[in-house]
Formats: structure tokens, C-alpha cells, sequence
């Protein structure tokens, strides 16, 4: 396994530095998020690198703690994406045709269905918390490792190998875990890396329109929600938000397209 | 050593793919199954692999009728009874090594728990001498090998836990002329050195004839001729039979190129 | 003046990997030329490279004349002006060279509007004679069908017909009977044998199996990965192969006769 291609190398890096941003901000930021006592909105200055916002709080720290929000989402609801989506697509993938047929189109609704919508519905239900969010963006994302599963797994039932390992009598779960698992991981984890940068701007948008969590533990979304009254007297603190959010997103599809570069079969040719 | 009897077959309820078919795998005569696409020939394989059950008539082996529900019989069956496939590019898995794809039998029909993991490369060692590889291959993947040492491969797999009867579907379809003339030969080293019976299926009447000594032709389902593989090439009494000789391509004979 | 002149043909990837070299070759009008190999010969290559198909990360160097005019680099325009009415193609797989969602009428109707300006009833007649010509058994029934609701034989009909709409002079044949039944490869063959010969067209005809070959091409070329190892009158290259290769492909061919011809005599004693 080379850590081959110039773009997995910047892609990771753009993440593992967003990763370690928030892990710094678990021990450490520069201002307390609950101190306000920096002055209503200053220019970056040397106290401040990036200002302050309407109540005093120091911008950075509170871009840090967003980071880790960010994080935070992203891993989670891509795990439960995992977890439930992976385990329903394998299902899917050995079923029946009727069977399959049923859950496919569950699925197809499910991915259909606005990410945003059910957000609202969790929300109502539970009230909004971090939990609703991941929640609801966890749910999106595994319908589309179910189809993705499905459709991979699918694809290898058919090949002969399969069949030569039947033939060889090794029993189902084996081949699930000989067979079937090393040749779809490779791809899972390239959707994974997608779906955590979507994840993340689902999760801003959640809660630019206020589904999120509530303040002072603020993402970028809500950031930037909180930046739009006063984007003219202090236009960086919009943009700053939004540009961590593009670089986030950035490096994360580097980052995926990288490890497609690396480990996809196909690529590699034949001999 | 396998027998079908009446065996009908289908995968969905309007179309049978398979009807009445009534054959015999006896051993050391080589079967040549030929037909054309869509007459069933790899459906015949399939059930005699156990992969599906025939919805009437039965298939016994030595006797038994076929049961994969008892584990005795399956393990048994599995060790005694394999198969290579058509495209040597889906029948080996392109993640293992050719170690992993050549020992799986012996792994997963028990008979290599006894052994240590050294027995076992031992063993694939040994067969993959046996098809003109080599001790060198064990460590490498799939793509690294061409089309013909692929099937090499598939075949090595297929003989490592000493077979009696080994199915292949169009083994040599895929493969160039250079390599189908090899692997042919191949199988027959084999056969005589391992003690095989081999049941071909192939649309390619000069693959079964060089191959098989008893023959039978499928149509749509039925086979429609059987017997001899000389006797039904030389001396065809079906009319679908003579259909596919007269319409094999044949070279001008070489009398009449010297002109 | 020859139909087609090739020169010094040569296809490199943009790493400079030769896929084909220096093949050289004359299509007079009304002749037949066979380009056997197997795949990575570089044979399909040679097609592409004729009609301006060739993938954007490969070159061709050389000359490829058409009617005089050198066409080895010319642009997708002057190629097009080549495509249909001069070269016809039909490719190996049926199903992946017709339009899975469109009727067969309506796809072969685009060409015959195009270069016939039929439309309404004279395009519908058009469709109908075209898919006859083919000796479609219901022309009618198959004009309303789609790609997969006919047989592999039918859709290899149909994609003959979809190359002959525009009337070429020269038509190129990339393995199309390869994935088809003996039977069906059989009418294939005598279909574009009476085709062939009626519109006095010539023919490239690309294979792997001589035996096919044979059927149906005056000359044939032999690759072996991008080179030309053999090439002249089939006839001749038959009779008195030069390389170890074309020997194994004609004993290969021969090995059905052969096996007959030891049984036939084993009987006669």
C-alpha cells in the first residue's frame, strides 16, 4: 500500500490538520468561548487574530470549537451511516429478488428524501441538539451505503470466484468475510471520506437555519447564520466560516479521490 | 459416477431451461457437453455442482442421490467433485494471492486443520508445479498473470484436493490460440497423472473433440443426440447436430490450396 | 486509385508506447482484406485509426489515404465527412453499439433521414427495405422492438444495416460474428458475403479465427502485438505459412478436420 498520489497526501493533510485543530480545542483554545470580554466586534488584532464577534467572544476560539463540531458530526453520523447502511446493503445484496426489490425501493425514498426534511422531523420530535442532527444526517447517509453496498455486493455474487469458493466449500459467512469484505472496503471507505465532507455541510446548514445545536457550543453553520447582521461591519467573520467549510470539503474529496486513485482495481489494469 | 435422471430445471416459471435430461458421468471416459448459447449446458453444470436443485427427476452420485444438507456428504462431495470456469478474469479473487486462492479448498473442507501452514504451502506448491507454475507465483496477485496462467491458476485450484471428476466450463474460450492449444494439453496430462474424469461443456466441437470420449448435444433444453464422441461427430443422426458441423468454419482443405 | 492506401501505420500511446507499428497495406475498390490477431494485436486499433475513433491519449502516425486525401491527422470534421458515407463500421457487440432505449426504427431512421432527407411514410418504407436488405424475418416487428427484446443474430443485423444506411464504399467488420452462436455466425457470413459482392463494397474484415476468415477475405494481414508478422493472399499465406504463429493458428483451424479425418480412417480399417 503506497501513500501514493499527491492527492491523497494534500487531501489528508487538509483534514488531519482540521482533525488536529479540533483536537487542540479539546485541551485548549486561545479565549474561553463563555469570555466576553474582549469588546464588541474588534478587527483582528493581536489579542485577537481574527476578532471578536457581537458579544465579545474571541473569533478563533470559537472557529476552533466549531472544527471540532465539524469533526465530531462528520465521524459519527458517517459511522451510523456505516454500521446501519453496510449491514442492510449486504442484506440486500444476497436477498431474494422480491425481497431485494422491496428494500431497494425503500432506499431509492429514503435517498430521495431531503436530508433537511427529515432533520426538521427529528428535531421536532426530540428538539434540537447535536444528536438530532447526527441523527438525521446518519439516516441520509446510510441509505446511500445501503445502495452502494448492495449494488458492490451484488456485483461480486456474480463473478465465478464466488462460485469457485462455494465450490471449495467454504461456508457463506466466510465468504462474506474472505471475499466479499476485501473487495468492497476499498470502496467504502473512499464513500465514507465523500460523505463525511457532506456530512459536515449538512450539518452547517442544519444549523445556519437553526436546527442545530444551540449556542455558545456553535458550529460553522451556525457562525455563519450569526454573521449575516453584521457582514458589512465585520465581513470576516462570515467569511471566514464559509471558506473553512470549502477547505474542509476540499481536502476531504482530495482526500477521496486520492484513495480511489490508490486502491480502486480497475485502475491498476491488468497485466 | 454422476447420474441424472429426468432432471428438469428452470430458473423462472414460464421458461424451462432444462427438460428431462438423462445423462452419465462414468469414470474415465470424458464427457463432452456441447450446445450453443441458451441450451442449458452451464445450467447442467450448476446442478451437478449442487448450486441449484432440479425441480423434478434426480441426480445421484456413486448411487446416492445428491444432499447437501448433511455436512459428511457436502465435505465429501466438494473434495471429490470440481470445476473451472470460462473467464479467467472473474474466476480468481482480485484480492488474494495465489496461495490463499489455490489452498481454499483444503482450508475449507477441513483437510488441512491437521497440517501446519508450512503442509498447506506445500501442498499448493506441488500443484502449481503440476500446471507449469511455479514456487515463485505463491505470494502474487491475479493481475499479475496473463489470461492462460490464470486458468493455470483456476485449474491448480481446482486439483489440489485430488479430485476424481472435475467440470469445466469452456475452458479455453477465453483464451488465445497460443494458450487453448496449452491448456488442452494441460488437461490431459492432468487426467492421465491425477486420475481425472472430465466433463467439458463447450460450444467448440474441436475443444470437446480432442478432449471427450462420449459426447452429447444440447438444444434448447434437450439433449438431442448422445453417444460416442467419434460416432456422433463422424456420423451425426440429429439434424441439429449436423447444423453445428456444417456451420463450423472451415479452412480450404490443403489439396486444394496447392493448386 | 486504390480505395485505401496505409503507410507506415504507426499507434503510440502519449508515453510513447508503441500499440501498433509500421503496418502497411492497399483496399483496392471491390477488394477484401482480412486483419487476423488476437486481442492486443492491435487490430481493432487499426480500424479506429481509419475511421478517426482512436481514444484522445493515442496518436497515429504514418499515412492513411482515402481517395487521395491524407487523413492520418485530420480533425473530427474532415472525419466525419468520411464516417457513413465513405467507411461503415460494425462493431463486435450488438448491444452495446445500438441504443438500449430507443426502437430500432427510429435509430435506423436517423441515418436514412440524414443522408436521404426522407421523412413520414417514405422513411418508415426506407426502414422497412433496409432491415429486408439485412433479411430481417419481420421487419415490421423488429422496426417497433428495442435492442434487447431480438436476438444477438438480429441486433448484428441490425447494426449491419445501421453501417450500410449511408451507402459507404468501404465497410469495416471488427469481430462481429466473434460473439455469436457457429449457426448464427454462419448466416452472419453469407449475409455480408451477398451484400459485399451485390454493392460492389470493399471489406476489411477483422477476426481471430482464420478459419473465419477464410470464408470471406482475397488477402489477409497477420498481427501479433502491433507488428504485421505475415501478410498477402490468404490462399498463399495458407499454404505456405512463414512464422511459427500463423502455423498454430492454422493447425488449431485444422484440428476439427484432423480429429474427423483419424476417426474416418481408424473406421476404415
Amino acid at each position: 500500500m503506497k501513500l501514493g498520489n499527491p492527492r491523497m497526501r494534500a487531501g489528508a493533510t487538509i483534514v488531519g490538520l482540521i482533525v488536529l485543530i479540533a483536537s487542540i480545542s479539546l485541551i485548549w483554545t486561545p479565549f474561553s468561548i463563555n469570555d466576553m470580554s474582549g469588546g464588541r466586534l474588534i478587527s483582528p488584532s493581536w489579542h485577537h487574530w481574527l476578532g471578536t464577534d457581537t458579544l465579545g467572544r474571541d473569533q478563533l476560539s470559537r472557529l476552533m470549537i466549531g472544527s471540532r463540531i465539524a469533526v465530531l458530526v462528520g465521524v459519527s453520523s458517517v459511522l451510523i451511516g456505516l454500521l446501519v447502511g453496510v449491514s442492510i446493503g449486504l442484506l440486500a445484496g444476497f436477498a431474494q429478488r422480491r425481497i431485494d426489490d422491496l428494500v431497494s425501493s425503500i432506499l431509492d425514498i429514503l435517498i430521495a428524501f431531503p436530508t433537511l426534511l427529515l432533520a426538521m422531523l427529528i428535531v421536532a420530535a426530540r428538539g434540537a441538539s447535536r444528536i438530532s442532527a447526527i441523527l438525521a444526517i446518519g439516516f441520509g447517509i446510510s441509505a446511500v451505503f445501503a445502495r452502494l453496498t448492495r449494488l458492490l455486493t451484488r456485483t461480486i455474487l456474480s463473478k465465478d470466484f464466488i462460485t469457485a469458493a462455494r465450490i471449495s466449500g467454504t461456508s457463506w459467512p466466510r465468504i462474506v468475510l474472505l471475499h466479499i469484505y476485501p473487495n468492497i472496503w476499498p470502496t467504502l471507505l473512499v464513500a465514507a471520506a465523500l460523505q463525511f465532507g457532506i456530512a459536515g455541510l449538512a450539518e452547517a446548514s442544519l444549523s445556519y437555519l437553526g436546527l442545530g445545536a444551540p449556542p455558545p457550543n456553535d458550529s460553522w453553520g451556525s457562525l455563519l447564520q450569526q454573521a449575516q447582521n453584521t457582514v458589512y461591519t465585520s465581513p470576516l467573520a462570515a467569511i471566514v466560516p464559509g471558506l473553512l467549510l470549502i477547505i474542509l470539503v476540499v481536502g476531504v474529496n482530495l482526500l477521496a479521490d486520492g484513495l480511489r486513485l490508490n486502491f480502486d482495481p480497475n485502475l491498476r489494469g491488468r497485466s | 459416477m454422476i447420474t441424472f435422471h429426468g432432471v428438469y430445471f428452470s430458473y423462472t416459471p414460464k421458461q424451462p431451461t432444462l427438460r428431462d435430461i438423462n445423462l452419465e458421468i462414468i469414470a474415465g471416459r470424458n464427457l463432452g457437453i456441447v450446445g450453443e448459447s441458451g441450451s442449458g449446458k452451464s445450467t447442467i453444470m450448476s446442478l451437478a455442482l449442487g448450486l441449484h436443485r432440479p425441480l423434478t427427476g434426480t441426480i445421484d452420485f456413486e448411487g446416492e442421490s445428491l444432499n447437501f444438507v448433511n455436512k459428511e456428504f457436502r465435505l465429501n462431495y466438494r473434495k471429490v467433485v470440481q470445476a473451472v470456469f470460462q473467464d479467467p478474469y472473474s474466476s480468481l479473487d482480485p484480492r488474494q494471492k495465489v496461495i490463499d486462492i489455490v489452498g481454499e479448498s483444503l482450508v475449507s473442507l477441513g483437510i488441512a486443520s491437521g497440517g501446519s501452514r508450512d503442509w498447506l504451502r506445500e501442498q499448493v506448491v506441488s500443484v502449481l508445479h503440476s500446471v507449469g507454475l511455479s514456487e515463485r507465483d505463491l505470494l502474487k496477485y491475479p493481475r499479475e498473470f496473463s489470461g492462460g496462467e490464470r486458468q493455470r491458476i483456476a485449474i491448480a485450484r481446482a486439483i489440489i484436493s485430488r479430485p476424481k471428476i472435475l467440470l469445466a466450463d469452456e475452458p479455453v474460450s477465453s483464451l488465445d490460440v497460443t494458450n487453448r492449444q496449452l491448456i488442452l494439453e494441460l488437461l490431459k496430462k492432468l487426467r492421465k497423472e491425477f486420475g481425472l474424469t472430465i466433463a467439458v461443456i463447450s460450444h467448440d466441437l474441436s475443444v470437446i473433440a480432442s478432449l471427450c470420449e462420449e459426447t452429447i448435444v444440447v438444444e434448447r433444453g434437450m439433449i438431442v443426440e448422445s453417444g460416442e464422441t467419434e460416432r456422433v461427430l463422424s456420423q451425426p443422426s440429429h439434424q441439429y447436430t449436423k447444423k453445428l458441423l456444417r456451420a463450423v468454419p472451415r479452412l480450404p482443405p490443403e489439396i486444394e490450396l496447392l493448386k | 486509385m486504390s480505395a485505401l492506401f496505409i503507410e507506415n501505420l504507426a499507434i503510440e500511446t502519449k508515453l510513447g508506447e508503441k500499440l501498433v507499428d509500421s503496418l502497411s497495406f492497399e483496399l483496392v475498390p471491390g477488394g477484401r482484406v482480412g486483419i487476423l490477431g488476437e486481442s492486443g494485436s492491435g487490430k481493432s486499433l487499426t480500424s479506429l485509426a481509419i475511421t478517426g475513433l482512436l481514444d484522445s491519449n493515442l496518436k497515429a502516425t504514418g499515412s492513411i489515404r482515402y481517395n487521395g486525401v491524407e487523413y492520418v491527422s485530420a480533425n473530427e470534421r474532415d472525419f466525419c465527412k468520411v464516417r457513413g458515407s465513405g467507411i461503415g463500421i460494425v462493431f463486435q457487440d450488438p448491444l452495446a453499439s445500438l441504443d438500449p432505449l430507443m426502437k430500432i426504427g427510429n435509430q435506423l431512421g436517423k441515418p436514412l433521414r440524414k443522408h436521404q432527407g426522407l421523412r413520414g411514410d417514405e422513411l418508415t418504407a426506407a426502414v422497412e427495405a433496409a432491415l429486408a436488405e439485412v433479411k430481417i424475418a419481420s421487419p415490421y416487428r423488429t422496426a417497433h422492438s428495442y435492442p434487447h427484446e431480438i436476438s444477438g443474430g438480429e441486433r448484428q443485423r441490425v447494426a449491419l444495416a445501421l453501417a450500410l444506411a449511408c451507402r459507404p464504399k468501404i465497410l469495416i467488420a471488427d469481430e462481429i460474428t466473434t460473439s455469436l452462436d457457429v449457426s448464427v455466425q454462419a448466416e452472419i457470413l453469407l449475409l455480408l458475403e451477398s451484400i459485399i459482392r451485390e454493392k460492389g463494397m470493399s471489406l476489411i474484415f477483422i477476426t481471430h479465427d482464420i478459419a473465419v476468415a477464410s470464408q470471406i477475405v482475397d488477402d489477409v494481414l497477420v498481427l501479433r502485438n502491433g507488428t504485421l508478422i505475415e501478410s498477402g493472399n490468404l490462399r498463399l499465406v495458407l499454404a505456405t505459412p512463414k512464422s511459427d504463429y500463423v502455423r498454430t493458428l492454422i493447425a488449431s483451424a485444422r484440428s476439427l478436420d484432423q480429429l474427423l479425418g483419424k476417426i474416418e480412417q481408424s473406421r476404415a480399417k
